[in-house]
This record gives C-alpha cells, sequence and structure tokens, in this order.
C-alpha cells in the first residue's frame, strides 16, 4: 500500500481520511434530519440504537474472525438458532431463566468452538466450513419451529427485561452492547491477546514462529463470535416476544457491510472495534431513514452492496490510477517484444 | 487466497482410496434409497436425477472456473436472479424469447465482468467485493417488477428450455453435456487451462511463466457469471416464471458440489464438480422421492458439505 506513517499531518486530505467515518455518519444524520419529519424524535432515536445494538453485536464476533485473518458467515443464521432455542426453552420445556439463559448461550459457544476447531485445528477453509455452518444452523432452526413458524408463548418477565427493559434510562440491550465494545475494545487494542490476534491476521506463519499459539488464538476468535451472535440471538428473541426463525437471517449482509465498512474507514486497512462502531452506526441511521422516507425496502440492498464496494474502490483510489498506467506500461511492453521479434 | 491443492501426482497413496471409498458411499446411498423408497430404481427416477442436476452442475461449473484460478464468488446466486428477472422482463414485454434470452446473458455477462475487472485489475479483496456486488444485483433485481413474479406472457416456447426434449435428451442435459465437454477439453487439453490452474496454486510462479493471470482471473469470473446466468434463465424456465429470490439458494448447493468434487478428485475440476453434482442430486431427488421436508434437505447438504471439507483439508495437511 502507498502509505506514510510520518506522524500526524493535518493536511485537509489526511484531516478527512482519518475522519471519514464521523464525517460520513454526520452527513447522512443531517440529511435524514431534513428530509424525514419523524427521523429527529426520542422514538425513532431509540428504533436506531435498539436495531444498531442487535446489528452491532452480530457485527463485532464477525469483526473479531475478521481480525484473525478468518471470516465467520455463520453469525447471523447461529443468532437466528439461539433465539429459536431459548423460546422453546422456555414456552416448550419451562426453563428457569438463568438455565435456559446459560443453556442457550452455552449451545451457540458449543457451535462456534466447533467451527473454531474444524478451522483452526483441522485446517478447513473458514469461508466454506462456516457456509456449510450456517446452512446446518437454518436446517435445526426450521425443523425446530416445524417449518419456520414462530414460536409463541409465555415468557418470563426477567427474560423479556432483555430486550424490551430499561438499566436507568438506557434500555436493556442498548447497556449489552456498550458492554461487549468496551469490554472487546479493552481486549483488542489494551491487551497482548488483541495484538496477538492481529499478528495472525497479518501473517499466521511469522505470528507461529514468534510463539503465538495461532491455532488457540483462533479457536478463541470463533469462540467469541459464536457467544456475540448468540446474545444478539436472545436480544431479539426478547425484544420481539417469540422465537422468530427469519429474523436473525437478515442481519448477514448487514452485519458484513458494517465490519467492513470499518476496515474501509481505518487509515491503516485494519479491521478494529470503533472502526465496526461507525458501521453499525452508519448503516443503522440509513437504514431507518430510507424507511421513514418510506423508499423501497430494496434500496437497502443497492445501498449495502454500494457501501462495501464504494469503501475498497475509495480505499483504492491512489491505486486505482496505478492500475491503469500498469495496464499502459504492459501494452506498451508488449508493443514494443512485438516489435522487436519483428526486427 | 490461493487454492492449495498438489495438482501433480494426486492419483497416489490415499488419494486413490478416498476415491473409492467416496463412489462405495454413493452406491451405499443408491442402494439405501432403491430398497427403502418406493420407485427411486428406476430408468424414470434416474432420468429424472439427471435433468435435476442440470442446473446446479452448470452454476457450479462457473463457480468451478474461479475456485481453481484461486477467488470466491458469493455473488453467482444474485447474478442468476437478475439475469432470470431480465429474460422474463424483456420477453414479456416484447414477446421475442431469444431477445430476452440473449438480454439477460448479456445482463450475467456484464456482472461477471464487473465482478472481474474490481477483483483482477483493480486487485480488490474478492469475497468484499462479491459480497458487495451481490447484494446490488439482487437489489437490482427488484427494479423490474417490484419484487413480484414476472409470469405473463412469456409464450409457451420458453418452458422448452428445461422441459424440453431432443429426440430422447432433455434439453437441459443436452446444455450441460456440451458444456462439460467444453470445459473439460479447456483444462485438460487447452493452454488456458493449465494457466487457470497455475494462478490458483502459485500466482508469483504463473507470473513469471508468462501467465497473464489477470486476463485468467477476470476469464474466470465472466465464464462464471455466464453460466449462472444461464443457470437463473433454465429455473425460470423450469418455473415459467421469474422471480428476485431465484439465486439466492444455489449458494450452499453449488459450494457443496465443488467441494465435494474437490474432496474426491483432491482438486477442483470438471469431472469432480460433475460427481459432486450427481451425489448431491441423488441425495436430494432420493430425499424429495422419501417426503422429507425441505429444511431437512438443507441440513443434510450442510452436514455433507462439512464431512467433505474436512475430509478435504486432512489429505492437504498428509
Amino acid at each position: 500500500m502507498n502509505k506514510t506513517h510520518s506522524g500526524r499531518s493535518s493536511s485537509l486530505p489526511d484531516l478527512l481520511k482519518r475522519y471519514s467515518g464521523p464525517i460520513l455518519i454526520g452527513a447522512v444524520f443531517v440529511l435524514f434530519s431534513v428530509e424525514a419529519e419523524t427521523f429527529l424524535t426520542a422514538f425513532n432515536m431509540l428504533q436506531i440504537v435498539h436495531h444498531g445494538s442487535i446489528l452491532g453485536l452480530f457485527s463485532l464476533g464477525f469483526t473479531v474472525t475478521v481480525i484473525s485473518g478468518e471470516i465467520d458467515l455463520s453469525f447471523s443464521n447461529l443468532g437466528a438458532l439461539i433465539g429459536v432455542l431459548v423460546a422453546i426453552f422456555f414456552v416448550k420445556a419451562d426453563f428457569g431463566v438463568v438455565v435456559g439463559l446459560l443453556t442457550a448461550t452455552l449451545f451457540g459457544i458449543g457451535i462456534g468452538a466447533f467451527n473454531g476447531y474444524i478451522i483452526a485445528y483441522r485446517g478447513c477453509k473458514s469461508l466454506i466450513t462456516t457456509i456449510a455452518m450456517s446452512s446446518i444452523c437454518w436446517g435445526v432452526t426450521f425443523m425446530l419451529t416445524g417449518g419456520g413458524d414462530e414460536v409463541r408463548g409465555m415468557m418470563p418477565d426477567a427474560f423479556a427485561f432483555i430486550g424490551q427493559g430499561y438499566v436507568g434510562i438506557v434500555p436493556c440491550s442498548v447497556f449489552i452492547f456498550t458492554l461487549c465494545y468496551l469490554i472487546s475494545f479493552i481486549i483488542i487494542t489494551r491487551l497482548p491477546f488483541g495484538h496477538h490476534l492481529y499478528a495472525i491476521g497479518f501473517n499466521s506463519e511469522v505470528a507461529r514462529a514468534s510463539g503465538i499459539n495461532v491455532r488457540f488464538l483462533k479457536f478463541i476468535a470463533f469462540v467469541i463470535s459464536g457467544f456475540l451472535s448468540s446474545v444478539a440471538g436472545l436480544i431479539i428473541t426478547s425484544r420481539l416476544g417469540s422465537g422468530q426463525p427469519i429474523v436473525g437471517a437478515q442481519f448477514l449482509l448487514e452485519g458484513i457491510a458494517a465490519a467492513f465498512f470499518g476496515v474501509a474507514i481505518s487509515t491503516q486497512d485494519k479491521p478494529s472495534v470503533l472502526g465496526t462502531l461507525q458501521g453499525v452506526l452508519l448503516l443503522s441511521i440509513i437504514f431507518n431513514g430510507v424507511t421513514l422516507l418510506g423508499l423501497p425496502l430494496y434500496l437497502k440492498n443497492i445501498i449495502q452492496g454500494g457501501i462495501l464496494v464504494g469503501a475498497l474502490v475509495s480505499k483504492e483510489a491512489r491505486t486505482l490510477v496505478d492500475v491503469f498506467y500498469n495496464l499502459k506500461m504492459r501494452i506498451d511492453k508488449r508493443h514494443r517484444e512485438a516489435v522487436g521479434s519483428r526486427s | 487466497m490461493s487454492t492449495k491443492t498438489d495438482d501433480i501426482g494426486f492419483t497416489r497413496g490415499l488419494g486413490n482410496r478416498k476415491r473409492y471409498l467416496f463412489f462405495a458411499a454413493l452406491a451405499v446411498i443408491y442402494i439405501a434409497f432403491s430398497v427403502f423408497v418406493k420407485g427411486f430404481f428406476s430408468w424414470t427416477a434416474l432420468g429424472n436425477i439427471l435433468v435435476e442436476i442440470s442446473i446446479p452442475s452448470l452454476v457450479s461449473l462457473g463457480l468451478t472456473f474461479v475456485i481453481i484460478s484461486g477467488n470466491w464468488d458469493l455473488s453467482f446466486g444474485s447474478v442468476a436472479g437478475i439475469a432470470s428477472m431480465t429474460t422474463c422482463y424483456v420477453t414479456s414485454i416484447t414477446g421475442n424469447m431469444f431477445l430476452g434470452i440473449l438480454s439477460g446473458l448479456m445482463v450475467a455477462l456484464l456482472a461477471g465482468i464487473v465482478n472481474g475487472a474490481f477483483v483482477s485489475y483493480f486487485g480488490l479483496s474478492d469475497v468484499i467485493i462479491t459480497i458487495g456486488t451481490g447484494s446490488i444485483y439482487f437489489g437490482l433485481s427488484y427494479l423490474y417488477s417490484g419484487g413480484y413474479h414476472i409470469h405473463e406472457n412469456l409464450g409457451d416456447s420458453f418452458g422448452f428450455l428445461y422441459a424440453g426434449s431432443v429426440g430422447p435428451f432433455p434439453v437441459p442435459t443436452i446444455l450441460l453435456g456440451a458444456i462439460c465437454l467444453g470445459a473439460y477439453i479447456t483444462f485438460n487439453r487447452a493452454k488456458i487451462g493449465r494457466a487457470f490452474y497455475s494462478t490458483g496454486l502459485a500466482r508469483t510462479a504463473a507470473i513469471f511463466s508468462g501467465v497473464n493471470t489477470e486476463f485468467c482471473k477476470m476469464l474466470a469470473f465472466v465464464i462464471c457469471g455466464l453460466l449462472a446466468g444461464i443457470g437463473g434463465i433454465l429455473t425460470a424456465s423450469e418455473n415459467k416464471s421469474a422471480w428476485v429470490l431465484i439465486g439466492q439458494d444455489y449458494l450452499l448447493t453449488d459450494y457443496a458440489i465443488v467441494f465435494l468434487g474437490w474432496a474426491i478428485f483432491d482438486k477442483p475440476s470438471v469431472i469432480g464438480t460433475l460427481v459432486g453434482a450427481f451425489f448431491l442430486g441423488t441425495i436430494s431427488t432420493g430425499f424429495v422421492m422419501a417426503g422429507v421436508p425441505f429444511y431437512v434437505r438443507n441440513l443434510g447438504t450442510g452436514a455433507l458439505l462439512l464431512i467433505a471439507i474436512t475430509i478435504g483439508a486432512e489429505r492437504q495437511e498428509s
């Protein structure tokens, strides 16, 4: 990459680049406040943070696996499975609140651990392993719900508190979201674990040679992803008051887009907790605004894809020029060779 | 992400035994279905399997090109969707089926070119880019009808693509045979086929051996897009209508097929993909005839894929 890390220069392009995330979020926020009447209301802000907290938890787990150089595409269906599972625990099996929550979370961690074991210790490719695991989770979810029916019934009040209650004036789901981000921010940026994870992501061979237990850390990354996805699944079920087999699955593209938006706006090309947080905020605001303005919902997909592609392309904006330059060089060289061989 | 397989000498040692194991498993599955499912052991059922696997085989054949050249494509399902929507839209408006198919294929081609250009010439991450473009194509395919099925005014001949037959052979099987033959010749007899493999195995070495690796990657994505488009159009013809979700379940099936073939033959290949498709087609047809719910099929496919990649990964390490 053509990047110079020469301290903190304060020229305008550099500043724009460093704060591109907040600037974008602010611009989108102002745009929707002006365009949509009901955007700037307390109720709507609450909707945004509720959506953002679920999306953020999914995306955070995904980010941790991306930091370790792997990719976890099973998080959304895993969350959906755990959400349905906990609903079944409460409605059909009459589990206590603590037992039900713990068992469901343990299931999620177990699936994440299985992913991690297959990928880290058996050397399978993470992309394809998690696609397979995602499909298994989807199948089990539909099997448990008898073909996609929601699981309805009385849930304990303490469980409903997770998605609907308030801690002081803060919604409980936002509280969990903030707590998870704070803890992972400290772990990823301040503790050796995080630095080792980045080292593995950059070059796992070098990391192994310098004494990092690559396999174990990759395994742990997938366990974390499984844990955070299941927490997100629990929040969805608690918030809706019923086990919905298809709601969690819709977070797949959003979660990926948020994490990679974080990669794209970071000045060092790294996935990070803060970057993902900004991606989550941006996407939550955009989707809320699109819905409020009454625009067709498929615009969501186009915007998601546009953000991903646009972020990557703008990242390589300098290389784009290089690409054409290289192409021209190569054509010139071919031409010269052709001329040379003829003479 | 490069595909690490040992290209040379892959038939020796463990690989051979494992291949027999897979064929034995296929035979056991076939016999088990024949015993337990009424009507499975017949020429009609076998013919049905051959017709049914034609669409997944075609699409996963395209995917095979991309995987051999060392990339991933996660957008081909959406390409199939937008191609089928375009085809049905243009057909229902102009009443001309060939114009519709042509425009559908052009859209698929364009989608492949966009994917390929981003990944090869701009050097962007294949996974992120194809997730992004796939999302865009999926959103764009809503534009034709706002998400509704397109089934009016398609004409009787549109169904011929999937259900028709020339002599004793169904049209999709003929199409599959022709394209497979082309792909087989490309990979085993043509220079460009070797170039695909060398691009995926060792890109730097390929560059220094004079292979235009960017062009190879680009071509792989274009072929993948085109074949996904053909698959989408065939699916639309099968149902005599197109809808936006048409390709969304391709992802799992086609990766499962390619990786099954990879596990059996120790490298992604045309024959491997065909065998993998037959393997999966047998199981899914058996499940359908036994009346098993759709989600169990999905579960079974996922489990099979996990087993296949675990075995495939073991081979790579040993």
